[in-house]
């Protein structure tokens, strides 16, 4: 899997010229001073066996559920994970239509 | 989707075991049953089932199988990294005995599963087990670069991800194939997960044990390695973190820097991930997952609408 690494995140987060959305959101979110620093909206899953067994999130919030139809603002997504099987290669790429049963 | 009658079976399923030895601290478990989370391995192994054209009631025994594996690795878990507040308030003998307990018990309670599909929940129930403990061994052994994190990460959280989504999809009849296929998306999605754990750690109030080994969190570690103007102040507090002046500067700078940025991007890029692997897979209905990824990734999805960036702005279609 493709990677953007820390230098190359950094690098792009500092550069003014690069205006796509997404640093434009993540440049936004570090001139924040604090953002979402409520400890139990950053653990989805781990908090679900430990003692103050936090909520995560919501569950009478609604569905923010997309069709699938967001990606990786710089082109790192490569394909399923190297142990899918034969079966999801034969589905070929992605192309946000559910495969049908 | 009845998670309330799901968390009654699991609880059911521990506390009869509990109750035949009068073992209190089984009956502890047993009855953390009753808040299963919402966003956890056992609603995970439902959706699944559910997915696959299964009732719900097909996954319960997986469901007890993931609720009991969860509750083990997290007292192991808890153990490695001397947790101050573990899950089980036992000594930590009695917690690594009672966790061998509960990976047996993970694998015991398939015994209530149609004959054909122990054999394979059992596995998938022993080979989650496995796998994690492996990545627990190399977490602890520590990140000796950026790379390397990502290794362990992935060695790590994922399997119980990919269980909780084999074992459901199975449960609701799929077959081994597809049930393979669905389960790489417990890859992805074991990331982003991951990755919203280690933001929590160390954005907390709470001291946490990763500012003693800031290699091992991705947030920390992209503070002291990246290019920024305040690196050198992180790398002066870092040491100091057991004071909260310290960690409040700390976390601020982490904002600062774009580490708190760099774990949003990537929590981004693992729940779209999961969402095509999920996508990919023959199912008669995908909505019952997706929307658990969608659950996984809300923080993010609401804080970049908090930032005021519309989604189509967020990036270009897949190509």
């Amino acid at each position: 899997m493709n990677r953007v690494s820390i230098q190359q995140f950094r690098a792009a987060l500092a550069d003014p010229a690069d205006p796509s959305g997404a640093l434009r959101a993540y440049r936004e979110i570090a001139r924040r001073p604090h953002p979402r620093l409520a400890t139990g909206d950053w653990i989805p899953w781990g908090a679900a066996a430990t003692a103050g067994w936090i909520p995560w999130p919501d569950p009478g919030a609604a569905s923010t559920r997309e069709t699938g139809a967001r990606f990786a603002a710089w082109g790192d997504w490569s394909g399923p994970p190297a142990d899918s099987s034969a079966a999801a290669e034969a589905a070929g790429p992605c192309t946000l239509q559910p495969a049908q049963a | 989707m009845s998670t309330e009658a799901m968390r009654g079976y699991v609880g059911d399923a521990l506390r009869r075991r509990a109750d035949a030895y009068g073992w209190d601290a089984l009956g502890v478990v047993a009855g953390m049953a009753a808040r299963i989370s919402p966003a956890g391995p056992s609603e995970l192994a439902l959706r699944a089932c559910r997915a696959a054209g299964g009732s719900e009631e097909a996954a319960y025994p997986a469901a007890a199988s993931l609720h009991a594996l969860h509750v083990a690795i997290h007292m192991v878990d808890d153990l490695i990294d001397g947790e101050e507040r573990p899950t089980l308030e036992l000594p930590p003998g009695l917690r690594a005995n009672l966790a061998l307990a509960l990976q047996c018990i993970a694998v015991e309670v398939l015994a209530a599963a149609p004959p054909e599909l122990r054999a394979p929940l059992m596995l998938a129930a022993a080979a989650a087990g496995r796998e994690t403990a492996r990545g627990q061994e190399l977490d602890a052994a520590g990140a000796d670069d950026e790379e390397d994190y990502w290794r362990i990460v992935e060695a790590k959280t994922p399997p119980l991800f990919t269980a909780a989504l084999r074992m459901g999809v199975l449960s609701g009849g799929a077959s081994p194939v597809v049930a393979e296929t669905l389960a790489a998306a417990g890859v992805p999605l074991g990331v982003l997960v991951q990755l919203g754990d280690d933001l929590g750690d160390v954005m907390g109030e709470a001291l946490h044990p990763d500012w003693e080994r800031p290699g091992d969190n991705v947030a920390l570690r992209f503070a002291l390695e990246a290019d920024h103007p305040e690196r050198d102040r992180f790398h002066a507090l870092v040491p100091r973190a057991a004071d909260p002046a310290a960690r409040a500067e700390a976390r601020e700078i982490l904002v600062r820097s774009g580490a708190f940025s760099f774990c949003v991007h990537h929590m981004r890029v693992a729940a779209d991930e999961a969402r095509c692997a999920v996508l990919l897979v023959p199912l008669t209905d995908h909505a019952p997952v997706l929307e658990m990824i969608d659950q996984l990734a809300a923080p993010v999805t609401e804080l970049l609408a908090e930032v005021g960036v519309e989604a189509d702005e967020l990036e270009p279609a897949l190509v």
